[in-house]
């Protein structure tokens, strides 16, 4: 009974949240908006019993990521009304309309209920952070890994794109 | 909790060491280049080894099967397309040594996103997981961004960040469909998603569907599906010509791999519905890329559409669920592979690193007019890589493109078949218009040299080695496809 | 053995390639000397692979490789020489091997010499693959490539409108009846599920009778093309348009005869239908006759002998189509020395008279050209058939297997027609080189040939005198391993001896008569011209006529009709559309392809939306 109130207050401030993060034109708001989304967000994690991903959710989201927003929107005039280039409203609102009643009317249809349980969970009766890590360090070991790659990746592509000066003139190679 | 134990030899260490070199050999470019700065030569010279060690490691894994807690899948159809995916960077990398500077190989970083790369395409082909699906296909990507926007050009910046973009959006989309379909068998792993679903007899078709909408829509993305296809010719056109050549190939056969484990199964659900979808969005890719293909004025962009048409073509396979046509998609992508980087490689060969040969195009259609007069060797190269390309024999994709009509037919799909005979007629329209352009007008230029500007030996070597292969296909069509047929089969498909 | 059949098959390839890669430059004498002794290494082969198959009796037989492997279809790429096939591959190079020699000296002046020996080169390849190969596909092949050779060697002065023209007809006439022939090999394979020899003529027991005969009559159309076989038979006359050589090679001695050989080589097929044997025969006789009648009044040397020819397929033809294929077989070589020595020698006499063929403005050339006369003479009497020349052999015995057979028409309209090959052989050889010098009239000075193409051609000369009595014994012995052997015997020797005193005394007659007739001749007397007879045959009994009337104009005008109306205005008319249409739809699909980030999502979305609509309907449709 109380999970179910929590569930559905915590639904109903999400997407207002968002709602306000993609209509507003204002990028401050935009950006308050989607933090507050990701600190209701992670509510939900709380009441799945999954404390850990909920305070992940909660330092790498609504923590780091938009900390770097908010540092990256100060390069920006914050204050300038942003204009979206749209040819058709009407087309637009019909494509959204028709995607999330479609999503929501398959999601919501009542098969998803009984189905929706994890096969393989290693060690049913300890906590969620254990499973977490045992998980991790064991099977998805190689995922993990590779995670570590990408981010390296991204992060050396910031880096040399961020130096790197476009359209220098260049001289024909000695060879 | 007890302590975790396991066996090493069960790991199967095996099934990683080729990424765990290609890995390796990024990381070593990178430290290296912390010390000291070296020249393009070296950085080729240990990517190539890298590569050539990992081919090597490829062949190494002889007890084919799953690895490390099961999450590596390194069966028939990841080895071939490993090898393809490696084959095809093997032929790429000389093509970094112009005779111009081009500012990108002076980083280091462009050889290490470039092993980086290839290490995340072969995860994402060597699994069934999808997660592990998910961060291969992302690092690939990831890498791939940076390599494009490493062009030195603001129009390679901007497609970069169009391609960085619609790629975040199809990530989003993978993640959905892989989160409904965890949502409906609780697993991540294609193999017993499959047990899952065929177990309860495709109870759930509506929500499966919807999972299957996303996966085509993520999928369709990388493989330029229609309509998912539209960076395709701007991508391209940003890219430098070899890139765009390497784009066309081994992303996809990568996307394919995937492509095939996932939908194979579904496809062959009684009531046919993906299968029919997989079917609308393999004619309407091959039909519009050529149509589109038709009316370009840039030999690029041309080059860009008719690669989503040939994506297209390949996509038959894995609706038609036939080891024929399995095989045929194999190796018809090999062919493709070396054709098409011939192709993108004349491009190359002919650029000039500042100067734009016309204000809207590098390489539009006038630029090779009369081509045969001034500079005839590179003109008939060109001419076998397009007669290659237009599907006609002897050449490579020829051979390609008959096995698959004969598997669409040998599996009754005898519209399907059609289709793709009127669209491999329309092709060769396009691709001949080159060929006229280059053979039947009079010259624009006075000087040959425009055409291999920017060759050198690398490069020169690198062109002779994919014509031989297009000519000579009609001499190595049997061995290659024997030896795609025992791996394919080997591997259940 | 197999690498002397692949020495007896290849070499002749491989001088065609040699002279052609140097066809585009002006005359070399290596062009012509290698393909030259190329062949007479093919001929060296040829004979020593004859040699093995007299002394063992079986066949050497070779599979290349897998050729065509389409689903079911399997045809192996496959030679053999058998008896019949040694026969064929001996008369082939020897003829062509003297022949290249003798072009060496015929076309010395010409500007494509290299690329005349490419092409006759590449003639005699493609009659070793007809003769050699062991299926009907093989066959069909090497039939379509001699014909090509011949389409080239005929057109090979294309320069001139005649010659071009008698190219394609030869080339369009036989085309009609290969069709006729690929239906007979696709019968064949459709109800035999094979085209291999030994696999089709194992099974014909298993054909029904009708198929049976569909399946000869269409192969013998198509040997009827290729021997010039009335109806289609102009195109043989037409084709003396090309050099000599090629008259003597391709159509005297070797291509002609492929219907033949066909018949011969198909004999287990044509065994149980002795109607359409029948049928042949007749043809045979009446081609004959017709062709000999023709040849009686022409006024152009080349087009006799090339009458000749036709009336010689036919003597063939009726031996072939009474069963006595050994027969047929056996004046196929005779006739091939004789014919082509003619050829040659004819070929000479152009030379000298500055490619004059008509032998009203010679004469009297026996003393300018003593061993030219000789030769021809000695060819002229083989043809004739004289006690002890081969054509009297090979002749005779095509006139005793009519009687034995008591085909008494068939042997009448025969020896009738050995009189007038009498009469017209030596009107020729009497109007050439003796009487009087009328070429003087014209200012010619002629010169005879170099003495190594009288050399080439003596061993013809040789094998015409000598092929008749020296070889029937053992050619009978060897190849009726393979052919039926019926010996053909007059039981009562009065009988026989009538026939044959009778026949030499009557072939005799016309030799004097010819002789006594044309010997005088002072120049060509033009009251003939309006006799009737004289008009129907000098015109061929108008059947060029009717042809060109009937078939050809008829032919042309629903062509152009085509091409105006249906192609033009309808098909032309369609295609553009379709063009035009698809070219359209591309412009506006363009349009859509802005580079717009924010429309590619979107569209990227709609692409998503569409399909998802689509598998909800399909799934709605499905349940």
């Amino acid at each position: 009974m109380f999970e179910a109130i929590a569930f559905y207050v915590f639904s109903a401030l999400t997407i207002v949240m968002f709602y306000v993060t993609v209509t507003t034109n204002n990028a401050l708001y935009a950006l308050s908006a989607l933090a507050a989304g990701m600190i209701f967000i992670s509510g939900f994690f709380f009441l799945l019993d999954a404390d850990f991903l909920g305070v992940i959710q909660l330092i790498v989201y609504s923590g780091a990521v938009m900390a770097m927003y908010a540092f990256g929107m100060m390069f920006f005039d914050s204050t300038k009304v942003v204009k979206e280039k749209t040819h058709s409203a009407r087309n637009v609102f019909i494509l959204t309309a028709l995607s999330a009643i479609i999503i929501v009317a398959i999601l919501t249809a009542p098969v998803i209920a009984d189905n929706a349980q994890a096969l393989f969970q290693p060690f049913a009766d300890k906590g969620n952070v254990e499973n977490l890590g045992y998980v991790l360090f064991t099977k998805y070991l190689i995922p993990f890994e590779l995670a570590a790659v990408m981010l390296l990746v991204a992060m050396i592509a910031g880096i040399v794109l961020a130096s790197k000066k476009m359209d220098i003139p260049l001289e024909k190679d000695a060879q | 909790m007890e302590p975790v134990k396991f066996d090493l030899v069960a790991l199967n260490l095996n099934t990683i060491m080729p990424m765990l070199i290609t890995l390796g050999g990024a990381l070593f470019i990178l430290i290296i280049d912390l010390f000291k700065k070296l020249d393009k030569q070296f950085y080729v010279t240990v990517s190539m080894a890298t590569m050539l060690l990992a081919i090597y490691a490829i062949f190494q894994i002889n007890s084919a099967g799953r690895g490390f807690f099961d999450v590596m899948l390194v069966d028939g159809v990841a080895v071939i397309s490993q090898l393809i995916i490696l084959g095809a960077s093997v032929l790429f990398m000389p093509l970094a040594l112009t005779g111009f500077r081009f500012r990108e190989f002076k980083f280091a970083e462009y050889f290490a996103f470039f092993l980086f790369m290839i290490a995340g395409f072969q995860f994402m082909v060597s699994t069934d997981n999808l997660i592990l699906i998910f961060l291969g296909l992302e690092t690939g990507s990831l890498a791939l961004y940076a390599l494009i926007a490493m062009h030195n050009r603001q129009k390679s910046l901007e497609s970069a960040l169009k391609y960085f973009t619609m790629g975040a959006f199809a990530a989003g989309l993978f993640a959905f469909g892989s989160m409904i379909f965890y949502g409906i068998t609780g697993s991540v792993e294609i193999g017993q998603m499959k047990t899952v679903i065929e177990g309860n007899n495709f109870s759930n078709m509506p929500l499966i569907l919807l999972g299957t909408a996303f996966m085509i829509a993520a999928l369709g993305f990388k493989l330029s599906i229609v309509p998912f296809h539209t960076w395709t010719p701007d991508v391209y056109e940003g890219a430098s010509a070899p890139l765009a050549g390497y784009m066309s190939i081994v992303p996809k056969i990568a996307g394919f791999v995937v492509a095939l484990r996932f939908f194979d199964f579904l496809a062959m659900a009684d009531d046919g519905v993906v299968q029919t979808l997989l079917w609308i969005a393999a004619v309407a890719t091959m039909t519009i890329g050529n149509i589109l293909a038709l009316v370009q004025d840039g030999v690029k962009r041309m080059l860009a559409y008719s690669s989503v048409s040939h994506a297209g073509f390949v996509m038959t396979a894995i609706l038609m669920g036939t080891t024929q046509a399995h095989v045929g998609m194999f190796l018809y992508w090999t062919l493709f592979l070396f054709t098409n980087l011939g192709a993108f490689a004349m491009l190359w060969i002919s650029r000039h690193p500042s100067k734009q040969f016309d204000i809207r195009y590098d390489h539009p259609f006038t630029k090779f007019s009369g081509m045969v007069k001034i500079n005839p060797v590179a003109a008939v190269m060109m001419a076998i890589f397009m007669l290659s390309l237009a599907g006609i024999p002897p050449f490579a994709v020829y051979w390609g493109k008959l096995y698959l009509i004969g598997a669409a037919i040998n599996s009754d799909h005898l519209y399907l078949a059609l289709i793709m005979a009127i669209n491999s007629a329309i092709a060769v329209y396009y691709y001949l218009k080159l060929v006229v352009f280059m053979f039947l007008k009079d010259p624009s230029q006075n000087d040959g040299t425009i055409y291999n500007m920017n060759g050198t030996f690398p490069l020169r070597l690198v062109l002779i080695v994919a014509a031989v292969f297009v000519i000579a296909s009609i001499a190595t069509i049997e061995p290659l496809s024997a030896f795609i047929q025992t791996h394919v089969v080997a591997s259940g498909f | 053995m197999e690498n002397l059949l692949y020495t007896a098959l290849f070499a002749p390839l491989v001088g065609s390639i040699f002279a052609g890669v140097l066809g585009g430059r002006s005359k070399m004498m290596i062009a012509g000397l290698v393909p030259s002794i190329l062949l007479l290494v093919s001929l060296a082969a040829s004979l020593v692979l004859l040699g093995h198959v007299l002394s063992t009796g079986t066949a050497v037989a070779v599979t290349m490789f897998d050729w065509i492997n389409i689903g079911n279809f399997n045809v192996a790429f496959g030679f053999q020489v058998d008896q019949v096939t040694a026969v064929m591959i001996c008369v082939v190079t020897v003829v062509s091997a003297m022949v290249h020699i003798y072009s060496i000296g015929y076309m010395d002046h010409d500007k494509g010499f290299n690329r005349f020996f490419s092409y006759l080169s590449l003639f005699v390849f493609s009659m070793m693959f007809l003769v050699m190969s062991d299926n009907f596909l093989g066959l069909f092949v090497g039939w379509e490539g001699v014909g090509v050779c011949s389409y080239l060697l005929v057109g090979f002065w294309y320069h001139k409108r005649s010659a071009s023209w008698a190219a394609n007809e030869a080339f369009i006439m036989n085309r009609v009846a290969d069709l006729g022939m690929l239906l007979g090999i696709a019968l064949i394979y459709w109800q035999l599920g094979t085209v291999k020899y030994d696999e089709v003529f194992a099974n014909v027991d298993k054909l029904d009778m009708t198929v049976l005969l569909w399946i000869t009559g269409l192969l013998f159309v198509g040997a009827m093309g290729k021997s010039a076989q009335f109806p289609l038979h102009t195109w043989l006359a037409d084709a003396m348009e090309g050099p000599t050589p090629v008259s003597a090679l391709i159509h005297a001695a070797t291509m002609v005869t492929a219907g033949v050989y066909l018949v011969v080589r198909a004999n287990e097929l044509y065994a149980p239908v002795p109607e359409v044997g029948y049928f042949i025969a007749c043809l045979g006789a009446f081609v004959a006759m017709f062709a000999a009648s023709m040849a009686l009044v022409n006024r152009d040397m080349k087009r006799i002998i090339a009458y000749s020819t036709l009336s010689q397929l036919g003597y063939m033809f009726v031996a072939a189509g009474l069963g006595a294929y050994w027969v047929a077989l056996f004046h196929l070589m005779t006739h091939a020395f004789f014919k082509a020595l003619l050829f040659l020698g004819a070929g000479n006499v152009m030379h000298a008279m500055h490619d004059e063929l008509d032998p009203f403005k010679m004469g009297g050339l026996r003393k300018a050209m003593k061993g030219t006369f000789i030769l021809m003479t000695l060819a002229s009497v083989a043809l004739a058939g004289i006690w002890p020349l081969a054509g009297f052999f090979s002749k005779d015995l095509i006139l005793e297997v009519a009687f034995v057979e008591h085909h008494f028409i068939l042997y009448t309209v025969l020896l009738l027609t050995a009189g007038l090959t009498a009469f017209y052989s030596f009107r020729l050889v009497a109007l050439i080189f003796h009487g009087e010098e009328r070429y003087k009239l014209f200012g010619i000075h002629p010169h005879e040939a170099y003495r190594f193409m009288l050399i080439a051609m003596s061993p013809l000369a040789i094998l015409a005198v000598i092929a008749g009595f020296g070889f029937k014994g053992d050619y009978f012995a060897m190849v009726t391993q393979m052919l039926p052997a019926t010996e053909y015997h007059v039981h009562s020797p009065v009988v026989y001896w009538t026939m044959v005193f009778g026949t030499q005394i009557f072939v005799g007659l016309a030799i004097a008569y010819a002789y006594i007739k044309y010997v005088k001749v002072k120049a060509f007397d033009p009251a003939i011209e309006s006799n009737f007879f004289y008009k129907l045959l000098i015109n061929q009994y108008y059947i060029p006529a009717l042809y060109e009337k009937f078939i050809t104009v008829p032919y042309a005008k629903l062509s152009r009709f085509a091409w105006k109306q249906i192609d033009q205005r309808i098909v032309d008319a369609i295609v553009d559309l379709i063009a035009t249409s698809i070219y359209k739809l591309g412009e506006v699909s363009k349009r859509m392809h802005t580079g717009n980030l924010s429309t590619m999502l979107r569209l990227m979305t709609l692409g998503f939306v569409i399909v998802l609509v689509i598998a909800l309907a399909l799934q709605m449709m499905a349940k």
